[in-house]
């Protein structure tokens, strides 16, 4: 039995539960008319279905030391994801205070210097040249207003 | 005669300088992308989905078409020199074409796969072309009813198309079809799943989703797994095979090209199945079967050809009926209807210039593609030199600022991140994501095609079989259905 796909059927399993209860809420038929639930308790029936066949049969392989695969390929990949994930949730809470210039340029130097850690110049150099990149592109040639901060940048 | 003068107006719609340059844009990124490991078609295609809001629809359908069938192109080039696909639809490439470099004929193989190409690419527009109209005539005997079974028969047909667990590719569309319902109901006017939040009345963002599940998880995994890269350095010449080769290589290019083209007409089928299908009849039908793995041309001129046509077929269904039978073609829906035009029967009467546009600029990209491969190989074999420290960053970044530029909103980077953990978790327990996407963009299709038979038959769910085309299509779907749980089920058996 691996636990990791364990974990996953029984998120499944739950997410099904929730979809099927708010679907049922929603209504599946009104009058003459399917309702607003039908195809979200159809789509959650099928999920919840699957998540428990899955679960079973993966529980019926039973426990066996040492045949699982780890869920991470390498302590340095996860870390990488971490960082990775963290970084994009500050630039997404920062753009608005921020602004694009000065958040873009922090997370390229976070970025760049997490992937793989690269000489200062190198990484401050390639985050300027991206943001002024991208900056060309959607600000100058296709005309998107990018966000503004509190320094007006 | 009248195929002609649509082509005319076709090439009329292609030729503008505008066009042109989105059309050269598509098939330099699509050849960029293919050559670079790691970065799909579909997530280019999500990427760039943003850029396309700035320009006409022709013009974005045009560009958006050059980077899948430019990505054929280049994903051989990496797959003969490093032994890694490029893309997924050239891994077959890999056993022969990387065979041939190491025996020092990287040129012959490079320029076959480019030929080849040309040729099915070429070859497969033509089908494009006088196909494309055939079934528009048909599709416009379609109703709800025929809607709904073709649809069911496309996700059952991509169920049987995966490679991996048919119950996680059912779930996949079981949850394509949920994330497809959040947002407002446009029949009662009743919010969905939105948790009260003013952002998510109009659904899950397409452009965020497809990002986040595509973009962000593919660079995600591609950071957790290290990949060695086996390359070939030494200079390429020779790109023109000799005679023999090239004798060797018609009757491949051309079975590759008809194999290609039919089955990307298919719904669910694809350029993947089309290049292991090539690989597998020149095997059979070669005189040398044992040559197979050690550096056959056959191995890489039949593939190379059938995954380029099988592009032209996968327009098809998504030209004339308004299907898009795999996740690229679903993202090329996505644009056109973010645009405000409905693929479908209706789209050579009321957008001739989009639905002949589209079909010209086949040809003229192929025409460009293989001016860019053959005599710019070797700026494309620098590209794999490109650290990935430095590329993904550079993805991500334009991943951000794509999602942000769609609506203006923060909200949707926050949707695109979510989608980004959610596709690399899937990813890591083998989930296909390919389902979830086809299921996300044929969503709305689906569950009005269902309403509006069930009003139409006042409740009566057997409307589906009364109708002779519906009947047919739904008794298949349910046939091949049947037979896949059986496989499932045997093959379970076998492993306990």
């Amino acid at each position: 039995m691996n636990l990791s796909e364990q974990i996953y059927n029984l998120i499944w399993t739950f997410l099904a539960i929730g979809i099927c209860i708010e679907s049922v809420r929603l209504g599946l038929w009104e009058a003459s008319n399917p309702g607003s639930g039908l195809i979200p308790f159809l789509s959650g029936l099928l999920i919840g279905l699957i998540g428990i066949v899955q679960f079973t049969l993966e529980w019926s392989k039973g426990f066996r030391k040492g045949i699982e695969k780890k869920f991470w390929a390498s302590p340095v990949g996860m870390k990488r994801i971490i960082y990775i994930i963290g970084s994009l949730c500050v630039m997404a809470s920062l753009m608005p205070i921020l602004g694009f210039f000065p958040t873009t340029f922090l997370i390229m130097i976070l970025l760049l210097r997490v992937i793989e850690p690269q000489k200062w110049i190198m990484v401050i150099g390639l985050s300027l040249a991206s943001c002024f990149l991208v900056y060309l592109l959607f600000s100058c040639l296709l005309h998107i207003s990018l966000p503004k901060g509190f320094l007006g940048i | 005669m009248d195929i002609l003068h649509h082509l005319q107006l076709g090439f009329s719609v292609v030729l503008e300088p505008m066009n042109l340059f989105w059309c050269f844009i598509g098939c330099f990124v699509g050849t960029l992308i293919g050559v670079l490991p790691g970065i799909g078609p579909l997530a280019t295609l999500s990427m760039l989905l943003p850029v396309t809001y700035k320009i006409p629809p022709a013009a974005s359908v045009i560009m958006l078409s050059g980077i899948f069938y430019g990505a054929m192109y280049g994903g051989s080039t990496t797959s003969i020199l490093v032994n890694i696909p490029g893309e997924a639809a050239s891994v077959v490439t890999c056993m022969d074409g990387h065979q041939m470099a190491k025996q020092g004929r990287a040129g012959a193989a490079l320029g076959i796969a480019a030929v080849g190409s040309f040729i099915a690419g070429t070859l497969s527009t033509v089908g494009l072309n006088l196909f494309s109209p055939l079934l528009v005539v048909v599709a416009l005997k379609f109703g709800p009813p025929e809607y709904f079974s073709i649809i069911t028969l496309g996700f059952v047909v991509t169920i049987f198309m995966v490679g991996g667990s048919i119950l996680k590719a059912i779930l996949m569309i079981a949850f394509g079809l949920f994330v497809s319902t959040i947002g407002l109901d446009y029949v009662n006017g009743v919010n969905r799943f939105t948790f009260g939040s003013l952002n998510m009345t109009g659904g899950a963002d397409l452009v965020a989703v497809v990002m986040g599940m595509f973009g962000v998880s593919e660079i995600l995994i591609n950071l957790d797994e290290t990949v060695t890269r086996e390359f070939i350095s030494e200079k390429i010449k020779g790109l023109l095979p000799n005679m023999k080769e090239l004798r060797d290589s018609v009757w491949p290019i051309l079975r590759g090209s008809a194999l290609g083209f039919f089955i990307g007409v298919l719904p669910g089928a694809g350029n993947i199945t089309s290049t292991f299908l090539s690989y597998g009849i020149e095997k059979k039908v070669s005189r040398h079967p044992e040559k197979f793995g050690t550096g056959a041309i056959e191995g890489v001129a039949g593939p190379e050809s059938a995954n380029n046509s099988a592009v032209a077929g996968s327009m098809v269904p998504l030209l004339s009926l308004g299907l898009p039978g795999n996740p690229i073609t679903a993202l090329l829906m996505g644009a056109l209807i973010i645009h405000g035009v409905q693929p479908g029967p209706l789209l050579m009467t009321r957008n001739p210039e989009i639905f002949w546009g589209v079909v010209a600029s086949f040809y003229v990209g192929n025409v460009m593609l293989l001016i860019l491969n053959l005599p710019l190989i070797s700026i494309w074999v620098q590209l794999l030199r490109v650290p990935y420290r430095i590329l993904f960053p550079l993805i991500l970044l334009m991943c951000v600022i794509g999602t942000y530029s769609t609506n203006l909103n923060i909200f949707d980077i926050w949707v695109m991140i979510g989608f980004g953990v959610i596709g690399y978790l899937l990813r890591k327990r083998e989930y296909e994501l390919g389902p979830f996407i086809l299921a996300l963009v044929l969503g709305p299709l689906f569950e009005q095609s269902l309403r509006q038979s069930l009003i139409l038959s006042h409740e009566e769910p057997m409307i589906f079989f009364v109708r002779p085309i519906s009947a047919s299509i739904l008794v298949i779907s349910i046939l091949l259905f049947g037979l896949l749980l059986f496989w499932e089920i045997k093959q379970r058996k076998k492993q306990a």
